[in-house]
């Protein structure tokens, strides 16, 4: 099962990790946890980023033991993705979230979809995070300064979120409305 | 006596000729010498030293050629340093001439200057004409002894001595005192009779035969061994006194720096405590910032599941679809019909076939597989997620958390520019608390060495008893022996004589200090304007007390300006018992020229005014040597009337003064 085994954040992603790590997670597993309900939120997704051979990995025990929530955060992917009908979104939410569920292939595809909701949420939390503090790359977390633009950052996005989203979905709903 | 002028030539920073003359008027008897700190005054003072005594109290007192000249003396090449000095004396004028020759010998390495010839002349005046006048020491010794100088050619360096309470300053002026009042002879032969083991007493005591008796062979032997442990213990004081000497020199040079550097200290103090307040500021904030990640980790999801909420109604239709399985049927029927291969219908299937696949479909929606139940736990998860409530608190609380960080980041910039500014404001890096603990560490240290000296004395006092014992077991021990009966008369004979002059020695020597006391606060009174009497104890010590209270054993508290005024004082106070006592064996009514390289900017004006309106009275003449001109300010016009010549000392470089008679701004 996917939730039980060793995941890897590849190329960007595992910098962005990275980055998200040192300035305000606890560990990696919380950014996946977190990612994919602002992937789905700002409705970004995106690809794993194979140019380069950076990773960081969150290891199979802490993914058993999160393994609740990451599960939860799957099933909302599942069920608010737009490109099915709703028995195909249950079915996908809570049959084939396994191997053993008689379908491998659309549990692959569900688990891609679910991923691509994770990697483009570590890249809105990055933006919203991190972005404004590119100088601070590699320096030393330690350093206060660093510490306080972080904060910063980190309360300023948490101030705006629900304004942010309400008008994420006003646009998204005048473009359907265009539609 | 009194000198007419001083012509210097090369000597130290006076290049070329310098030519000084003396106001010799009787009214007008001061010559003022202006100069600045490291202008000269106290090389000026050396050559009057020089070409009298050949004395030079100056650093590397052999360098004595200009170093100008010095530097560009070519090989082969040879300069001349010369001090030559008029004067009347005895109604006769005389000229002094000292010179010393530097080469550059053609052999020696550039650079190398050698010490070549020196030559002396004494000369009288007669008929306008110079003639030699006699032995040059015997000239200077009839005009001018060696041991007055001191007091006649009066530095700065001789105030200290006087002013400060050291051993040593203070043994030396003991010395000196009673050198010049003549109380030296007597102790030379107090000494000569009874102290140490070459004495005349020790001599005479070694004589007595001890061999004939063991007992009197023993005493001898031990009495010797006394001696041996006296003169050991005498070493050790000595040496204990130099090594306080030392350490006091160096508490002082401390104690001076702690005080140039008490509000660099005050201001350390309060840099120190500022940054303790900042480091635990630091650490507060730290913690702060660690606490808003620790919040926000363990409560993130509270807060970002509430952006879904515009989602809620989407989630519900989706979790709305109904699975229609068969009513009250389990999955293992479908497993049973599977595994007897037909339908309820009586129709038969194979594996794999669209019945049999339709078979499956039906299975999945009934239970176990059946997921109703996990989606009604979901939607209830969901509900508990999403909440405004949680989100809200979540929040408010990582807004107040931050906005606590923001404010201790304004208390720690405010320190840190609190802190900066102070330490713009501190000038040196000097650290008085350690420096004080420095101090302490020493007056430990002395505080050791004085209850050695202590105890050590306190050994030879009692060996000196011992020793006292052993003579008169000897000389009693010893009566049977003729020759030895002799020598027990004679040592009784220097007991005796030493007594004697002992006796005589202490009587004066406490008529002298009473004296020099008197003298000397005559002076005091004269100049110092407030309420002090100078007490002489025992060891010459100086010591100022007030003068309602003369026996008390505490110095009234004394400024350093009146340090100086002591010694001024004292200088004055000395100088007339000294005239009174002896000067009159010198010569007739012989008064003496001062020439006073005092530091006068340390005491107030109204002191400076005293002095100098004091000192013309006890000399036939004053050179005085004075930093500023405002030094003089607050003197009066009758004073400023007796001055009769000024010269200013003009630093050109380091290596180059002269002295003029016009004052130029440097």
């Amino acid at each position: 099962m996917f939730f039980d085994k060793e995941y890897s954040f590849k190329g960007k992603h595992a910098q962005y990790v990275t980055e998200l790590v040192t300035a305000i997670f606890k560990r990696n597993v919380d950014v996946l946890i977190l990612a994919p309900v602002l992937g789905l939120i700002y409705n970004r997704t995106s690809t794993e980023d194979l140019s380069s051979d950076i990773n960081t990995k969150i290891f199979a025990e802490q993914m058993v033991k999160e393994n609740e929530k990451i599960i939860f955060n799957y099933r909302l992917c599942m069920l608010l993705d737009e490109n099915a009908n709703n028995q195909t979104k249950i079915d996908n939410a809570f049959r084939y979230y396994t191997e053993n569920s008689g379908d491998i292939d659309r549990f692959n595809n569900n688990i891609k979809r679910y991923n691509s909701y994770i990697l483009g949420g570590v890249e809105i939390l990055y933006e919203l995070m991190i972005k404004e503090n590119k100088s601070f790359t590699g320096k030393n977390k330690d350093d206060v300064k660093y510490k306080k633009e972080i904060i910063d950052n980190v309360t300023e996005f948490i101030s705006n979120y629900q304004k942010d989203v309400n008008d994420y979905n006003n646009i998204g709903d005048e473009v359907d409305s265009l539609d | 006596m009194k000198f007419k002028k001083i012509i210097i030539t090369n000597f130290r920073q006076f290049k070329g000729r310098n030519e000084l003359n003396f106001s010799t008027d009787d009214d007008k008897n001061i010559t003022i010498v202006y100069g600045g700190i490291t202008h000269g005054k106290t090389t000026l003072l050396q050559a009057f030293n020089w070409v009298f005594y050949n004395i030079v109290k100056l650093e590397n007192p052999n360098d004595l050629l200009n170093k100008e000249i010095a530097d560009n003396l070519g090989r082969g090449e040879s300069a001349e340093v010369e001090v030559e000095i008029h004067l009347e004396f005895d109604g006769e004028n005389y000229r002094l001439i000292r010179k010393q020759v530097y080469s550059v010998y053609l052999n020696e390495m550039y650079g190398k200057i050698s010490t070549g010839t020196s030559l002396v002349r004494a000369e009288k005046e007669q008929n306008d004409t110079w003639i030699p006048a006699g032995n040059y020491d015997d000239i200077i010794n009839k005009i001018m002894p060696s041991n007055l100088s001191t007091y006649f050619f009066f530095d700065g360096e001789r105030i200290d001595n006087i002013s400060e309470q050291q051993r040593k300053g203070s043994k030396e002026v003991e010395n000196s005192v009673k050198e010049i009042l003549g109380l030296e002879h007597y102790s030379t032969a107090i000494k000569h009779l009874s102290t140490g083991r070459n004495s005349v007493l020790a001599e005479l005591r070694s004589r007595i035969n001890t061999s004939a008796n063991s007992e009197l062979d023993d005493l001898r032997r031990e009495y010797n061994n006394i001696d041996i442990d006296i003169e050991n213990n005498n070493d050790k004081i000595k040496r204990y006194e130099n090594e306080i000497d030392n350490l006091e020199r160096d508490k002082k040079a401390k104690e001076q720096v702690i005080l140039d550097n008490k509000a660099t200290y005050e201001k350390q103090q309060e840099k120190l405590s500022l940054k303790a307040k900042l480091d635990s500021i630091m650490i507060k904030e730290n913690n702060q910032i660690e606490n808003f990640k620790s919040f926000f980790n363990n409560y993130y999801l509270d807060f970002f599941y509430y952006g879904l909420n515009d989602k809620m109604k989407e989630l519900a239709e989706v979790l709305d679809t109904k699975e229609e399985g068969i009513p009250n049927m389990h999955a293992y029927s479908i497993d049973y019909i599977l595994n007897r291969g037909y339908c309820i219908c009586g129709e038969k299937f194979e594996k794999d076939d669209t019945h049999y696949k339709a078979l499956l479909e039906e299975k999945k929606k009934l239970p176990p597989q059946s997921i109703g139940t996990s989606i009604s736990n979901f939607n209830k998860e969901l509900r508990q997620k999403i909440s405004e409530e949680k989100s809200e608190n979540f929040k408010t609380e990582i807004v107040n958390k931050f906005e606590n960080i923001l404010q201790i980041i304004d208390e720690k910039n405010t320190l840190q520019d609190k802190i900066d500014n102070i330490s713009n404001n501190i000038a040196t890096d000097v650290n008085v608390g350690e420096l004080e603990n420095e101090v302490r560490q020493i007056e430990i240290k002395i505080r050791d060495y004085t209850e050695d000296i202590g105890s050590l004395k306190g050994q030879n006092i009692n060996k000196e008893k011992r020793k006292e014992f052993i003579e008169k077991e000897i000389s009693r021990l010893s009566q049977y022996d003729d020759r030895n009966i002799e020598i027990n008369k004679q040592i009784e004979y220097a007991e005796k004589i030493t007594k004697i002059l002992q006796s005589v020695y202490d009587k004066k020597e406490i008529e002298l200090r009473i004296t020099l006391e008197e003298a000397i606060n005559k002076y005091l009174a004269k100049i110092y304007t407030g309420e002090r009497y100078l007490k002489i104890t025992d060891d010459y010590k100086f010591r100022l007390v007030y003068t309602d209270d003369k026996e008390s054993e505490y110095d009234a508290p004394a400024s350093e300006g009146l340090g100086t005024v002591k010694a001024i004082s004292f200088m004055c106070g000395l100088l007339d018992v000294a005239k009174s006592k002896f000067l009159e064996d010198i010569a007739e009514e012989t008064e003496y020229p001062l020439v006073f390289d005092a530091p006068l900017s340390k005491i107030d004006s109204t002191h400076i005014k005293n002095v100098m309106e004091c000192l013309p009275d006890t000399a036939s003449q004053v050179i005085f040597f004075i930093r500023e001109e405002k030094d003089l300010d607050a003197i009066t016009d009758e004073t400023k009337s007796k001055i009769g010549k000024r010269y200013y000392i003009k630093k050109v470089s380091e290596k180059h003064s002269e002295i003029r008679t016009e004052k130029e701004e440097d």
